[in-house]
């Protein structure tokens, strides 16, 4: 089994420092004003006393955010209650399906599994040596330079080309979701209701 | 949800809607199993010109600014005219409590309107499978 620390480490390591000297522009659209909105969100930590009385609604969570808890003594955590199916490339995959988790990890973050698992499906038929190109970005966009020295290297564009796109997309979700406006936009359509009914007595 | 890694889009009638709708909390035909990166850009401009033109006149305060955020939304029920117009569109969302219906909008012409008069079988369809998390959302659009 691959180390998963190793790939971490490789992933963590490898951001150029010549992205913060060089152009701050970038070829791809900006959705978002921060691209950390498409990443993870801060990972919470429960003594198991507290996590014991509440296992149940912490599973359900594990559910619906799929994002992880960690559990300890005091504040060390020992041990980490996370979703299943978020982590099943790491736990059941091959190779290449875990380099595939890493790259989503870092670049699509806590986006829903609908946009996360086509990409991780896509990347896993990607060759090897273009999966450890994508494994070393840490974050997008991509700087014009730096885009331009890995599509050299990549032998399969298109699989950064549709990155790229689904990483737009986790970006927009996540900052509508942070502006509560999924909620807001739901409660509009309640009223929308009304309307209807409207329509229904003048059409 | 054993099926929320999937993103389904049904493009149907009104008529077709409102004859049978056991499909819509399920993932069989008319549904169609599409990447979200896939569909096609005038198709995910007008579902999102019908969203802004319906919600920014309810409340133009709080729009979602992005088409992209629409995938949220992993169910999209798209109604179209014999030509393949697009007149409305409801679009849902699965939970681990059951299925939610986010967002509605219609061209707002005659037929428009009568394809999104089809949400209420649908919200019907996704209480009855759901009847947990959609007896609340009920709930909680009453006091709206």
């Amino acid at each position: 089994m691959i180390n998963l620390y190793t790939m971490v480490t490789l992933c963590t390591n490898a951001v150029s420092r010549e992205d913060e000297d060089m152009d701050k522009e970038t070829t791809q659209e900006r959705i978002s004003a921060t691209p950390e909105d498409a990443g993870k969100a801060p990972v919470a930590h429960l003594n198991i006393r507290d996590a014991r009385a509440k296992l149940s609604k912490l599973v359900s969570d594990m559910e619906s955010s799929q994002k992880a808890v960690t559990l300890g003594r005091r504040n060390s955590p020992t041990a980490v209650l996370t979703s299943y199916s978020r982590f099943e490339p790491v736990l059941n995959g091959d190779y290449k399906s875990r380099l595939a988790f890493i790259v989503v990890e870092n670049l699509l973050g806590d986006a829903p599994r609908h946009i996360r698992s086509p990409q991780i499906e896509e990347l896993t038929l990607a060759s090897k040596d273009d999966l450890l190109l994508l494994a070393r970005m840490e974050k997008l966009p991509l700087d014009r330079r730096v885009e331009s020295d890995l599509r050299k290297n990549l032998g399969d564009q298109r699989v950064l080309d549709r990155l790229l796109k689904r990483h737009q997309i986790a970006c927009a979700i996540a900052s509508a979701q942070k502006e509560g406006l999924y909620e807001t936009a739901e409660d509009l359509t309640s009223r929308i209701d009304l309307e209807t009914e409207d329509t229904r007595a003048t059409g | 949800m054993a099926s929320d890694n999937l993103f389904l889009v049904a493009r149907v009638s009104a008529d077709a809607l409102l004859k049978n709708l056991e499909w819509v909390t399920s993932t069989r035909a008319p549904y169609k199993a599409v990447d979200p990166i896939d569909i096609d850009d005038d198709l995910l401009d007008s579902v999102f010109d019908m969203y802004r033109t319906t919600y920014s006149a309810i409340d133009e305060r709080f729009n979602i600014p992005y088409k992209q955020a629409l995938f949220e939304y992993n169910r999209w029920l798209l109604i179209e005219d014999d030509n393949g117009n697009l007149l409305g569109f409801v679009l849902i969302k699965t939970t681990p409590f059951g299925f939610k219906i986010g967002l509605t909008a219609s061209d707002r012409s005659d037929s428009g309107k009568k394809a999104v008069r089809v949400r209420r079988g649908v919200r019907w369809a996704a209480l009855l499978r759901s009847s947990s998390y959609g007896g609340q959302a009920r709930r909680r659009s009453n006091l709206s």
